[in-house]
């Protein structure tokens, strides 16, 4: 059995206490005047918090699906994933006339982008490429729906009235392009993970020393 | 045939009670009951007013002539402009006279036992249509118009066809039964057309019933209707629709003119969203109404004040009264706003008796009392009925208010509360008045008060026109601004040229002015209901000046004038309807069915072509900003979490094969 992706584990939880904490979603909420006042920690807050419970089950879900996905891919760098697309996401809505946003689905984009990345190196390393081109496939598909998203300014494939917030195809766009910068900088090139490297050294072996 | 009277109906009228709307019957049996065969309501909603026509059949199924008297709560603002009866099969239109005129005028008829029918005023209550005879064993039918202008909050429109319960009084509900049932058909069709694109359309009240289609990209539609004969004239009907939020802050302008008379004016200003936060803390004083009316509501009214607490500031204080007969301190001393204080409210609310009369009087006085000079304070103040206890005139609630610093906000819950008192008492300190119908989300209104008020606001508002002589521009005091608010003046105009309108007013002490030029046209018929709806401003401010205390015989003589000019039911004047040889008889003149005519036509009109922008700063701004500031959010949603577990599925099983 796998191991629980403890990290997705660890930020749902806090999804869920900053839900459940009367007054908190409050202070908390990236709200552009208050962070012009200075309050700059909703620049990374704001995405702990929800507009209502369809808002929260259709971020949290996600979470846990990516934690399972890639979590272990990613390893050290999720925590570096997830800080860097939250920060993006909140600065870069700042440049826009929003007064208010929450959620943390940027933030998914920028986790989603970074760890199907890494993901589809490592399954073409163990030579699994078509599932690597699973990956490549569904990351097309996904900043296509993105960039339709934010040309057109109206979400595919989401109930926006259940949200009870404005969807923001910008968050997203946002998120994904922290995704593929953090892919492009990494600075711990993926690990090869134990189990992978005695058959990684024998394709190589095959092919001629070529990976 | 016999007619089956009430002695004295038409003055049992005037204190019957605000029930819902429905046909009223007398509860001693003295006379059997009518039915409502059917009801069927028309709303056009259209740059800022509605015209809502009720079509109503009534039924006879007993052996004698019968009076029917139909009563329904008085929409806010509402303008009564039509009443018109089928006679012999003809449509006859109803004329607008001085009320005791009127009510001789259909006690006369009645009596002689011809067609005829009244409809009158009930102070802030309701509408009192009496129609008689509705012949034996047959159908009567009538149709009521009225128009009401709307107002915009935060780029969300709001629309109420008032039917539930207002306030009830015991002691006058045991004369009166009231029968809400419509036998046949009932429905509801509401189109909202705007040049201005809408985001979305809800409806509550009739969920189950309920259709919204947007039918063209400056019409939507809401369709309510049922045909089995169970519908139910109790619950209102609460249409909102919401406007795009990238609209800009924006100053409207519909006028009405014909060549060489003097021209109607409605001026809308939408002010940029631009006021900032307040920063300090607040006292809070929540006055909340327990008397007896509230009996069904005040669990709905505890939580959603209790909820709203929770999103106040840390910083913020808050103290309880609850008020009937007299008031008392549910939370004595200013208690910081933590969430042990709001729970230790909310179980004391609860456990509150909910009995008496409404002395809102003792329950404003309470609230006032140890606020701190050196603190921002406000009170909340909600309440579903009419002050029956202790002072109810507004010149008193003026003269304590003149002690105090304070704003008060209040909450109007229902369709029977004594909106004018509270809304003057809102005004006069600076605050704002806000409705909730039961069928609207209270928390959801509380809310949105709470974000008004952690903002600045524009106090001491004026609006002006110059450059073309304007006169009679209503209302005579603007209240102030909030975030989101609109500010509407009404006019006349003596002669057509382009205008400088000018918005000035305080915001935290500081002096502010904006300016725009607007265009009053020289000819422009699309919207003559304007002229009733500046009438029937020029009408409220009149009413105020009564409620405060001035000369009441000159304002009652204006509103007498202004309602028979313009054909509008008030305090003061009713609209009879007589068979049509016997308006000459009666020496009443045909005012009304001209007006009526004019007004179907430009209606029709309007209908069939596309909504035209009433925009009147497109080249010119006023401001600067978008009208509402923008709440973002956005989820990953179904099809991503599908996607999502695919993968999982696909690598999993993908692996496991590799394994073996």
């Amino acid at each position: 059995m796998r191991a629980l992706p403890l990290r997705a584990l660890l930020v749902a939880a806090a999804v869920l206490a900053v839900a459940a904490t009367r007054g908190l979603s409050q202070a908390l909420i990236w709200d552009a005047e208050a962070l012009r006042q200075g309050e700059v920690w909703r620049l990374a807050t704001g995405h702990l918090v929800h507009a209502g419970t369809s808002h929260l089950v259709w971020d949290v879900l996600p979470l846990l699906a990516i934690g399972l996905l890639f979590e272990r891919t990613l390893g050290g760098r999720w925590w570096r994933v997830l800080a860097v697309s939250a920060i993006v996401v909140s600065g870069g809505l700042l440049l826009t006339d929003l007064a208010r946003y929450c959620g943390l689905s940027g933030v998914l984009n920028g986790l989603w982008i970074a760890g199907a990345l890494a993901a589809a190196r490592e399954e073409s390393a163990a030579g699994r490429h078509a599932m690597a081109w699973v990956y490549r496939g569904c990351l097309g598909a996904d900043v296509a729906k993105i960039l339709a998203e934010t040309m057109t300014g109206a979400p595919l494939f989401t109930d926006a009235a259940a949200l009870g917030a404005d969807p923001v195809p910008m968050a997203h766009l946002l998120g994904a392009a922290a995704g593929f910068l953090c892919d492009r900088f990494r600075t711990n090139i993926y690990r090869v993970p134990e189990n992978l490297q005695s058959q990684q050294a024998r394709q190589a072996h095959e092919s001629g020393g070529r990976l | 045939m016999k007619i089956v009277t009430l002695s004295l109906a038409v003055m049992l009228a005037a204190v019957v009670p605000s029930f819902g709307a429905g046909l009223l019957t007398p509860v001693d049996g003295s006379q059997p009951p009518l039915r409502i065969k059917e009801h069927k309501v028309d709303v056009v909603v259209n740059n800022g007013f509605a015209v809502t026509e009720v079509d109503q059949t009534f039924l006879n199924p007993h052996d004698v002539d019968l009076e029917a008297i139909y009563s329904f709560p008085l929409p806010k603002n509402a303008s009564l402009s039509e009443l018109t009866l089928w006679i012999d099969g003809q449509e006859v239109v109803g004329e607008v006279v001085e009320k005791q005129r009127a009510r001789d005028v259909y006690g006369k008829e009645k009596q002689s036992g011809r067609d005829t029918a009244l409809a009158e005023k009930r102070e802030y209550l309701a509408f009192d249509v009496m129609v008689s005879p509705v012949r034996a064993r047959a159908e009567t039918r009538v149709r009521i118009v009225y128009l009401q202008p709307l107002e915009i909050d935060n780029a969300v429109g709001r629309y109420v066809y008032p039917l539930e319960e207002g306030n009830i009084d015991e002691d006058e509900r045991s004369f009166w039964s009231r029968l809400p049932q419509v036998h046949g058909t009932f429905s509801f069709q509401c189109l909202i057309r705007t040049a201005y694109p809408l985001d979305d359309v809800r409806v509550k009240g009739f969920d189950h019933l309920t259709k919204v289609t947007q039918s063209a990209p400056d019409t939507w539609i809401v369709n309510i209707e049922d045909t089995a004969g169970k519908a139910s004239l109790d619950q209102d009907i609460v249409v909102y629709y919401r406007f795009d939020e990238s609209l800009p802050a924006r100053v409207d302008l519909l006028a009405h003119r014909k060549p060489g008379e003097e021209g109607t004016f409605l001026v809308v200003v939408t002010p940029g969203a631009d006021l900032q936060p307040i920063v300090e803390g607040v006292d809070w004083s929540i006055v909340l109404d327990v008397s007896g009316s509230m009996s069904g509501k005040i669990a709905q009214a505890a939580a959603a004040v209790s909820r709203a607490l929770d999103e106040m500031r840390p910083d913020d204080r808050f103290r309880v009264v609850a008020f009937s007969d007299s008031a008392r301190a549910v939370m004595g001393g200013w208690t910081p706003v933590t969430p042990g204080a709001v729970d230790e409210a909310s179980r004391r609310l609860s456990a509150l008796a909910i009995d008496g009369g409404t002395n809102v009087y003792a329950g404003l006085l309470e609230g006032l009392r140890d606020l701190e000079a050196d603190r921002t304070s406000a009170v909340i103040l909600v309440s579903d009925g009419g002050a029956n206890v202790g002072p109810k005139d507004l010149a008193s609630f003026l003269a304590l208010l003149g002690k105090h610093d304070v704003r008060v906000f209040t909450f109007v819950m229902g369709q029977g509360a004594n909106q004018p008192l509270l809304e003057g008492i809102a005004k006069a300190s600076g605050g704002f008045a806000m409705n909730v119908s039961n069928q609207d989300d209270l928390y959801g209104r509380v809310l949105l008060a709470r974000e008004k008020l952690a903002r600045e606001a524009l106090h001491g508002v004026r609006l002006t026109l110059e450059g073309v002589p304007v006169t009679q521009v209503a209302p005579e005091q603007l209240p102030s601004a909030y975030q989101g608010e609109q500010i509407a003046i009404f006019g006349r105009y003596l002669r057509p040229g382009v205008a400088t309108l000018r918005l000035s007013g305080r915001i935290s002490g500081a002096e502010r002015s904006w300016e725009t030029s607007v265009v009053l046209p020289e000819q422009e018929e699309t919207y003559p209901e304007l002229e009733r709806l500046w009438a029937l401003a020029r009408i409220e401010d009149f009413q105020t000046r009564i409620d405060r205390g001035g000369n009441e015989r000159e304002s009652r003589d204006a509103i007498v004038g202004l309602g028979t000019a313009y054909s509008i039911v008030t305090d003061h004047t009713s609209m009879v309807v007589v068979r049509p040889e016997m308006f000459e008889q009666h020496g009443i003149d045909r005012t009304n069915r001209d007006r009526v005519e004019n007004e179907r036509q430009a209606r029709e009109g309007r209908l069939q072509q596309y909504a035209v922008s009433p925009r009147a700063d497109a080249g010119n701004p006023m401001f600067g900003q978008r009208s509402a500031p923008r709440t973002g959010g956005g989820a990953a949603g179904p099809v991503f979490v599908g996607l999502l577990a695919g993968l999982l599925g696909l690598r999993e099983a993908i692996r496991r094969r590799s394994s073996r």
